[in-house]
């Protein structure tokens, strides 16, 4: 039996409360169809697209799949609509939450590999490609893992697995102050004493070639200098108490 | 008095009648209302008896003394620049994360709604979280007036499938004259 078809086997096994997968999508109308027919074709998980008022059909596309949608009333960006996700499934008693992109970037055959690394007891799992990025962010990312100690080496990958601990300490209200998926998140779970593991996944190219957040060097630029600044400002961990009692 | 000090007086007592105004009105809350007239209150100070600025520049051995009151504005405008920067942070957050809390309440709506109206739609997960059954004191003080007699022996009886509609308990009269 192949890998993924043995995969989805043993998932048919784990109860409906199991896993949640959650995809933050503004204007994705062109990959949105593809991407979720692909998940439910290969897991019996549900499925949460949250729409961040996006002005195409990327909500109804959605709905047309039966697939829950949950829509911004205004765009908070794609970190804060994936919080809007985790917030529903914690609320709702999910034990497990996956983000992924909305492009199709990230590839639903992979579910399984977050998955299965999971089952070693990592309460967050991140879904590394070291082969994506240019020379460039490679040392940038170097740059940040070395001044916050944080021991993973794709910090930018928005697919990751998330278990019920982690959700709790991600629906906070600290973490709404965050502006990206990335090293902010993996800080604030070290800070709750949450551990990290990588898993090498395949991704595929951008279609439109082009990325939402970095379409130019401005946004690059205040990216750098705004993730500098959480990287020396947390580079000491947090006492985790304070997520708890701010919590919700 | 000069009229240099008279009008500095005047300004400083005009800060503090828009301040009153303002609080007067609604547009300023007291607790901020507070802080402006004391600026307003040091105005008329400085301005009805500038010698005081001297005086404080000699004691701090800065030579030359109208620039105090020009250097505290500043610190003044910057602390409430900062303070307002992070009160904007607050609101802001409070405002996503209302925007998100709508969005779910609106999903599960939608949830609801799809269910009751269609047998055949496979509801998401309906486990509801673990609530306190134990209601916390503020709780109790907000439903006690509403707790009918009817309603008690319901459920010391344990029959509380009847629904009783919601009405504040009769005060017991007091017997007057």
């Amino acid at each position: 039996m192949h890998q993924n078809q043995q995969s989805a086997a043993n998932h048919n096994s784990l109860p409906d409360t199991a896993v949640l997968i959650v995809i933050p999508a503004q204007n994705e109308a062109a990959t949105i169809g593809p991407l979720l027919a692909d998940i439910q074709a290969r897991y019996p998980f549900d499925i949460a697209v949250i729409d961040d008022c996006s002005s195409d059909a990327t909500a109804t596309i959605a709905r047309d799949l039966g697939v829950l949608v949950l829509p911004h009333l205004r765009a908070l960006g794609a970190w804060k609509a994936t919080q809007t996700g985790m917030r529903y499934a914690f609320n709702r008693g999910y034990q497990r939450v996956i983000t992924m992109d909305a492009d199709g970037q990230h590839l639903p055959a992979e579910i399984a590999a977050l998955l299965q690394t999971a089952q070693s007891g990592a309460d967050v799992v991140v879904g590394s490609c070291l082969s994506r990025g240019d020379m460039m962010r490679h040392i940038a990312w170097r740059g940040f893992r070395a001044v916050s100690g944080i021991d993973v080496q794709d910090i930018t990958s928005g697919f990751r697995l998330y278990n019920l601990a982690a959700l709790r300490g991600l629906s906070a209200r600290e973490a709404t102050m965050l502006e990206f998926q990335d090293l902010g998140v993996l800080l604030l779970l070290r800070s709750l004493g949450l551990s990290i593991q990588e898993v090498d996944v395949k991704m595929q190219v951008r279609t439109d070639g082009e990325s939402r957040i970095f379409n130019s060097w401005f946004k690059v630029l205040s990216y750098m200098v705004t993730t500098a600044l959480v990287c020396l400002t947390k580079a000491v961990p947090l006492k985790d108490v304070k997520y708890l009692k701010r919590f919700y | 008095m000069f009229t240099p000090q008279i009008i500095g007086a005047a300004i400083g007592l005009f800060i503090g009648g828009v301040i009153f105004w303002l609080v007067r009105r609604d547009h300023m809350v007291s607790k901020d209302g507070i802080r402006w007239l004391l600026v307003a209150g040091l105005i008329v100070l400085y301005g009805a008896f500038p010698g005081l600025n001297d005086l404080l520049g000699a004691y701090l051995g800065i030579g030359y003394p109208p620039i105090i009151p020009v250097l505290l504005g500043i610190g003044a405008v910057l602390i409430k620049l900062l303070i307002n920067d992070t009160e904007r942070v607050k609101t802001r957050v409070d405002i996503e994360r209302m925007v998100q809390r709508i969005a779910i309440l609106e999903a599960e709506l939608e949830q609801e709604k799809l269910i009751r109206n269609n047998d055949n739609v496979k509801p998401l997960n309906v486990v509801r979280p673990q609530v306190n059954k134990v209601p916390s004191k503020a709780v109790t003080e907000k439903i006690e007036p509403f707790i009918t007699e009817s309603l008690l022996d319901d459920v010391q009886s344990g029959n509380t499938k009847r629904i009783e509609p919601l009405r504040p308990r009769q005060k017991q009269s007091q017997g007057k004259g």
